[in-house]
């Protein structure tokens, strides 16, 4: 019997460390590919344009990704500032109206929406704003991303005001204080940690994204801040230069992904982790 | 209406779901006593509590009928959260806002009532409130401490900072010495005492020694009914109805 429960332990260990060794190796990929050409090239990746599709018969293009970096932000930063409000309403809803049956609805919608497919946000999308406004563009994208997002901040910011006991809240309400006023003063401090981390967490996932993107935000390989114009992603970037025949463009897949996981989305998460954890109710 | 009594209560009878829990409960408690309330656990005493300063608002499965005075004014005609700013309370466990400081967990009230303009005056307030809640001398040189930082003692006498801060005329307290040690509970008895000066005390307990040593008048509840009210000594030494005499000898 106790040799039999070590080899379970052995067993339980292998596989455990397993998973973490395919992480360390998609992380450890990225590092030892893409780095090099961070360092091959500088701070040009940060400010130069992506080279244009027929670049070998320019002579010496610019190299980088700016277009693609700054692109991101504008999705993402349109994405967030429909998301945060649409998101923190709703987990309000969820969390302290929990018997009305527009909380039920809203809490099995995000939920489902959590689930959904996220290449399937961006098809809606395409339907609904692309092609009445006749050119994908960082709006449309980041209206795509926020459909994503909107569900993940419900669901954190749902978790938060629950943790927060009802004799606390009791507590303000025994003041004469309106129950509005108990969850949007008394309580904000307590719940403003969970909330933020909720809205890192959807930034950090909305970053990440390429399905969405692909049919409504375009491609541009010059800077814009129009956020009618097309833009390109760092995620679209990998997708569309990662299997190129182009030792070039193979190169920016890399850089691409490194500065989407290392600089972008593990920071975000990290900052997330770290705020729930230091502010345990 | 002017009236010598703190809160007046004509036949209150409660409903939780289908269950009745109170039936049929007339009490006047008088201004500036202690009154206890008292019965073994279950036998609707918080509930009758929660009922003065309509706390059950919340909860729609919750059914009160009858009828609740509070310094002559029935409490159904009066906005529930004007009504909470004279009738404070006192919760079970120690409920203070546990990220905010010792100071802000007393002025708040105070403040978002915008009952004062100054800052001197809302220190003035706090201090007042940390005072007579007996917490002052520990807690004076460092008010910008976090209330979760407190023992569960301290907590309590904060949480009735906090109540008293907004100058209510009842102060209800809902077993708050349950959660407390024996040195804690001896110096929130002493406290209470004290504060029957400046407040009408209304008091659940489920020990009657606790009733015996610190209230003025008394109401026995079991299963949801009045038993038996009257002055503390009297309902102690001879009380009318035999339940009462087995509750007090701490037989039921």
């Amino acid at each position: 019997m106790p040799r039999l429960y070590k080899l379970w332990i052995a067993l339980i260990y292998l596989v455990g460390l397993s998973s973490l060794a395919v992480l360390l190796w998609v992380l450890g990929s990225i590092i030892v590919n893409g780095l090099p050409v961070i360092m091959k090239y500088g701070l040009d990746i940060f400010t130069k344009n992506i080279p244009p599709p027929m670049f070998l018969f320019f002579g010496k293009p610019e190299v980088g990704l700016a277009p693609a970096i700054i692109g991101t932000l504008m999705v993402v930063g349109i994405a967030i500032l429909i998301s945060f409000p649409i998101g923190l309403t709703a987990g309000i809803l969820i969390a302290e109206f929990r018997h009305s049956k527009v909380a039920k609805v809203a809490e099995e919608l995000a939920s489902t929406l959590v689930e959904v497919p996220t290449i399937t946000a961006g098809i809606s999308i395409y339907w609904l704003l692309v092609i009445p406004m006749h050119n994908p563009s960082a709006l449309a994208g980041g209206v795509a991303l926020s459909l994503i997002m909107i569900p993940y901040i419900a669901i954190y910011t749902a978790e938060t005001y629950k943790r927060v006991p009802m004799a606390i809240k009791e507590g303000g309400l025994a003041l004469g204080l309106k129950y509005s006023t108990v969850l949007f003063k008394v309580i904000r401090g307590l719940v403003l940690p969970g909330v933020v981390s909720g809205v890192l967490m959807a930034l950090a996932k909305g970053a990440g994204e390429a399905a969405p993107l692909l049919f409504t935000a375009g491609w541009n390989d010059k800077v814009t801040l129009n956020p009618f114009d097309q833009v390109s992603t760092l995620s679209v970037l990998i997708y569309k230069f990662g299997f190129s025949s182009q030792e070039l463009w193979r190169e920016l897949s890399w850089a691409a992904s490194f500065i989407l996981v290392f600089v972008i989305i593990l920071p975000l998460i990290i900052i997330s982790k770290a705020m729930v954890r230091k502010h345990e109710i | 209406m002017k009236s010598d009594y703190a809160v007046v209560i004509n036949s209150l009878s409660i409903k939780i779901g289908n269950k009745q829990v109170l039936k049929n409960i007339n009490l006047k408690i008088p201004k500036n006593t202690v009154f206890a309330i008292m019965g073994p656990s279950g036998s609707g005493k918080s509930t009758l509590l929660r009922s003065i300063n309509k706390l059950w608002d919340l909860y729609p499965e919750v059914k009160v009928s009858g009828e609740i005075y509070v310094d002559g004014i029935n409490v159904n005609e009066i906005d529930p959260h004007e009504l909470r700013k004279i009738v404070g309370m006192v919760f079970q466990r120690p409920n203070p806002f546990p990220h905010m400081s010792i100071y802000d967990n007393v002025a708040i009230g105070p403040k978002l009532h915008k009952l004062y303009k100054k800052k001197e005056e809302l220190d003035k307030i706090v201090e007042w409130a940390l005072k007579k809640a007996y917490l002052w001398d520990e807690v004076k040189d460092d008010l910008k401490r976090k209330a979760s930082k407190l023992s569960g003692g301290q907590q309590q006498r904060l949480c009735i900072a906090r109540a008293i801060a907004l100058k209510p005329k009842v102060l209800l307290m809902d077993e708050p010495t349950s959660a407390l040690d024996i040195v804690s509970t001896k110096r929130l008895e002493e406290n209470i005492v004290e504060l029957k000066k400046d407040f009408t005390i209304v008091i659940v307990t489920h020990n009657p020694q606790q009733a015996a040593r610190i209230s003025d008048y008394v109401a026995f509840i079991y299963n949801g009914e009045l038993i038996e009210v009257g002055p503390t000594k009297e309902v102690f030494t001879r009380p009318k109805h035999e339940l009462t005499e087995k509750y007090v000898l701490g037989k039921v």
